[in-house]
């Protein structure tokens, strides 16, 4: 049972909502400790299957880009040499023996480009949405189920989900390795029995 | 998710009914490639080195994250004795557990 806050000011449905954004738009490396909204585990027990989580597309990401494709530049210009290599190797292999190195380090530069813009796209999203298939939950109650794919939702799961998605998945995925409960005992003082049996 | 969580081994005004044990969240951190970048710059002038303080509390952030990911899959409803450790892991990696009891309390009458 959950400890007995006080009792909240009522509060509308979209001040609630608005108030679980500003907190899901604070970075998770900001200096003060950040509250957790939700966690995984409170997804709604059906959801065990392998899920497929929203993500934003193709076109959410490249407008997040943006400048930062520069970044990417280095590969390209390992892409541009790896084909004369094969055309005129004595002149172009030393680039391409010289870029293996580079190639594993541009991998890396860009997972954390996706990353980045990852996050940055499901923050920019204001409205409530379903983190499974993206829909739009703008005028649903909270605590209710998706009108596209069905499954359950919450505000707190969506604002939680908004601030680091790969985060929240990759959470999802570590309960599954959760070690067994230890045994759990009930506190209190030692009750022992009477002579007289009771 | 309001779970109240304390160094303390009770809380004021409740009292605790059940224990379900040790709950952990572990996570390995190593600099991103900014951060490692900012960092050893930084190193050389000396000071505060804000990339890799920023790399400490995301890796404590996270490890707290998880911890009441586990108490909360398994039922508890506060966590008490919560404490953090941290060790190398190799040049640049740092593990960090958080870990604390996880138990279910209710307000004393």
């Amino acid at each position: 049972m959950p400890p007995a806050d006080p009792i909240p000011p009522p509060e509308s449905l979209e001040a609630e909502w608005l108030r679980l954004l500003e907190q899901s738009q604070r970075p998770l490396d900001e200096a003060r400790p950040t509250a957790v909204l939700a966690t995984p585990s409170q997804l709604s027990p059906t959801v065990h299957e392998d899920i497929r989580w929203w993500r934003p597309g193709w076109e959410d990401m490249r407008r997040y880009v943006g400048w930062r494709w520069v970044f990417l530049s280095p590969a390209l210009l390992l892409l541009l040499c790896a084909i004369p290599a094969w055309r005129w190797p004595s002149v172009f292999n030393p680039f391409v023996l010289v870029g293996a190195k580079l190639a594993v380090f541009m991998g890396a530069v860009a997972l954390t480009l996706a990353g980045y813009v990852v996050r940055r796209a499901a923050r920019a999203r204001r409205e409530p949405f379903c983190i499974f298939c993206g829909y739009n939950l703008s005028g649903l109650p909270d605590h209710y189920r998706c009108p596209e794919c069905g499954r359950p939702y919450t505000w707190r799961i969506i604002a939680e989900y908004r601030r680091d998605p790969e985060w929240f998945i990759e959470r999802y995925r570590a309960l599954r390795r959760l070690p067994p409960l230890a045994a759990p005992f009930d506190a209190g003082p030692v009750r022992r029995r009477r002579r007289d049996g009771t | 998710m309001n779970i109240p969580v304390t160094t303390t081994f009770t809380i004021e005004g409740y009292r605790i009914t059940r224990y379900f044990g040790i709950v952990r969240g572990i996570i390995v951190r190593a600099p991103t490639i900014p951060q490692r970048m900012l960092g050893g710059l930084k190193s050389i002038i000396g000071g505060r080195v804000g990339a890799f303080t920023d790399m400490c509390e995301q890796a404590r952030q996270q490890a707290y994250d998880l911890l009441i990911d586990h108490a909360v899959a398994i039922g508890a409803n506060a966590i008490v004795g919560l404490r953090y450790d941290a060790s190398d892991l190799g040049p640049g990696g740092t593990e960090v557990l958080c870990y604390g009891t996880a138990v279910q309390i209710e307000p004393e009458r």
